[in-house]
């Protein structure tokens, strides 16, 4: 068992793998970074950085072709190549102690991205003037809410990610009677009005009688979202409620009832509750004296815990953000003339990893390379 | 030198110039080397594991009740959009609003369809003044026209310190039962406000003042604003130059 094991990690161990791996790190990132332009940035995370392997698709076929690992096949291989090399090669001694401490920092860094990379949630919060707010939005993905009111102090929340819903599918809601049936879902709409169809018959979805939802190809522009649109039917013990359609571009909820207990239906951006509120006091855009050019942008905002007794003020702004329970709220927008902040919420468990694996990977550096010239300093005294 | 193994906290007590060479051959690092690679194997199941967690799934949770959650905190939630006050004209009949209308009246019209009458707001600047007005030309089958094309067929005033514009658009001048309609775009500093009025010729000619009246009625308290932009846009980040 050990003996195939070793046969299987001596090849993993090698360090031709290592070249090969830094190699196609330093090409996928110059593709990445150069298809960037054409898909965004969280696209071409995901598309390149976040994937196993890239695809090809064969032009009229769709027919997808894997031509290149992915980052997280690179980093992973990396992670086994360096652990794998430390199960075989390395043995502990005073001289390597440098070589260990710096490739314990590369270990944690790698381990500490995967982390990141599942873990993290980025999301924003969005506040005009006043406005108070315990809930953050996630920027790029959506939710089918379905919201049961009935309770008296509580709503209990069951959200559908639309990477769920397809046509045809049939979701049951965990713990209730009532069950979704998707009978079609566009993964981003335009909403125009029905006078603005083709024809009659093109394929649309009726949001009311001024507005009815168009399929439109997906974007991965910076600045732009998409806005999906879903018709959903929803049935409790079998029997048919209804039938309604909902574009994210206009996510009023549509209120029905399954046996006296009261539903809100939506199609919003995820939504982050916490566990306290945060209110917009004043957003500044301070420009340098006779000229357009921002020199600061800031948020002061009240935060406010009811259950941890925090009731105080916090000033956002550049390499100034709040940190409160596991979040970090850095400044990232505004709107409205001025009068709405746009503040990005980012939950990251192993924040502090890349600090650790820097000084780590720094301290390794210092003790091999202190090592190193107090020998050759040595070796200069006594010749 | 006394060298130690950070995985099987063994020492080895060796001394000699080959100390190196003797550790190599060692049965004490043998095993140690089965035991890491021992742990290699569940290492790479929690790696793959972790990457599971990846998927979006469906998730269940309670929040209070939004209002609750924000007075527990000492706090009130702010009113998500307050309506502008406004004199209805007598002869309108209030109706029933839909999903998208703040307010909607019908408009009787003696032997004919009755005119309809809706106020919506969205917020920011809606997709922009022209391409609105051309909507409402394209639903009479109008052809689209430029910005500058436009602004020579609308009439821009303010009504209580808000940008405001007017338009008035017809299919057919010459009958009486030609569509038209009636549209006022109002532009506050978060959101646009659409007052439109659609009928034939002969009932809107008679509604006309009526209708500029409601709309320079609208009040905005608050929620308006003196130096709110005459066009709007999309929210921008603070690396935009």
């Amino acid at each position: 068992m050990i003996s195939s094991l070793l046969r299987f990690l001596k090849p993993l161990s090698s360090l031709r793998l290592t070249i090969v791996c830094l190699a196609c790190c330093m090409v996928l990132l110059f593709v990445g970074t150069l298809d960037q332009v054409h898909v965004g940035i969280f696209e071409a995370q995901n598309r390149y950085f976040k994937s196993f392997l890239l695809f090809f698709t064969i032009p009229g076929t769709g027919f997808k072709v894997p031509w290149f690992p992915g980052g997280y096949t690179l980093g992973i291989v990396l992670l086994a190549n360096l652990i794998a090399a430390h199960a075989i090669r390395f043995r502990f001694s005073w001289r390597k102690v440098g070589i260990i401490v710096l490739h314990s920092g590369i270990i944690l860094l790698l381990v500490g991205q995967l982390v990141t990379s599942v873990f993290q949630v980025e999301s924003q919060m969005r506040l005009d003037q006043g406005q108070t707010s315990n809930f953050s939005e996630s920027p790029y993905f959506d939710e089918l809410a379905i919201i049961d009111e009935s309770g008296k102090d509580f709503d209990q929340v069951t959200s559908i990610p639309t990477s769920d819903l397809h046509r045809g599918a049939d979701l049951k809601l965990p713990g209730s009677d009532v069950a979704v049936h998707v009978n079609d879902f566009y993964q981003n709409a335009f909403l125009i009005n029905p006078g603005q169809l083709p024809s009659p018959n093109y394929p649309h979805l009726k949001l009311g009688p001024m507005a009815v939802a168009v399929a439109a190809e997906p974007t991965y522009k910076q600045n732009e979202r998409n806005q999906p649109a879903t018709s959903v039917t929803i049935s409790a013990n079998g029997q048919s409620v209804g039938n309604w359609s909902l574009s994210a571009a206009f996510p009023t909820p549509i209120r029905f009832q399954v046996e006296g207990r009261n539903y809100q239906l939506v199609l919003r951006p995820k939504r982050y509750y916490k566990p306290f509120s945060v209110t917009l006091e004043q957003f500044r855009h301070d420009r340098y004296a006779g000229t357009d050019i921002a020199n600061n942008f800031s948020s002061k905002v009240r935060l406010v815990d009811p259950s941890g007794h925090e009731n105080r003020e916090a000033l956002i702004f550049m390499n100034h953000p709040l940190r409160y329970s596991g979040l970090t709220f850095y400044q990232a927008g505004f709107d409205n003339n001025d009068t709405t902040t746009i503040l990005q919420v980012v939950k990251n468990p192993s924040w502090l990893t890349p600090y650790i694996s820097c000084a780590l990977i720094v301290l390794g550096l210092v003790i091999q390379f202190g090592m190193h010239l107090t020998n050759f300093i040595r070796r200069r005294v006594i010749a | 030198m006394v060298p130690f193994d950070a995985f099987s906290g063994t020492q080895a007590a060796l001394s000699g110039p080959n100390y190196g060479d003797a550790l190599r051959k060692s049965r004490v690092f043998a095993s140690d080397r089965s035991f890491r690679v021992k742990l290699f194997v569940p290492g790479a199941l929690v790696l793959l594991a972790l990457l599971g967690c990846r998927q979006a799934q469906v998730e269940v949770y309670q929040i209070p009740k939004e209002q609750l959650a924000l007075e527990d905190a000492g706090l009130q939630l702010q009113k998500p959009q307050e309506l502008p006050q406004w004199t209805v004209p007598e002869s309108w009949k209030q109706e029933s609003v839909s999903e998208m209308r703040i307010a909607s009246f019908a408009i009787p019209n003696a032997g004919g369809k009755a005119g309809d009458v809706s106020v919506t707001a969205f917020p920011g600047d809606a997709g922009g003044l022209e391409a609105n007005v051309n909507r409402w030309r394209g639903q009479l089958k109008l052809p689209t026209l430029s910005a500058d094309e436009l602004a020579k067929t609308w009439e821009q005033t303010t009504v209580d310190g808000i940008p405001a514009v007017f338009v008035d658009l017809t299919d057919n001048q010459t009958d009486p039962n030609g569509q038209r309609v009636l549209g006022a775009v109002l532009r506050t500093a978060d959101r646009t406000w659409f007052v439109k009025l659609t009928g034939t010729n002969t009932l809107l000619a008679a509604e006309k003042a009526r209708f500029q009246d409601f709309v320079r009625s609208f009040r905005f308290g608050d929620s308006g604003d003196q130096n709110a932009p005459p066009t709007g846009g999309k929210s921008r980040s603070t690396n935009d130059k």
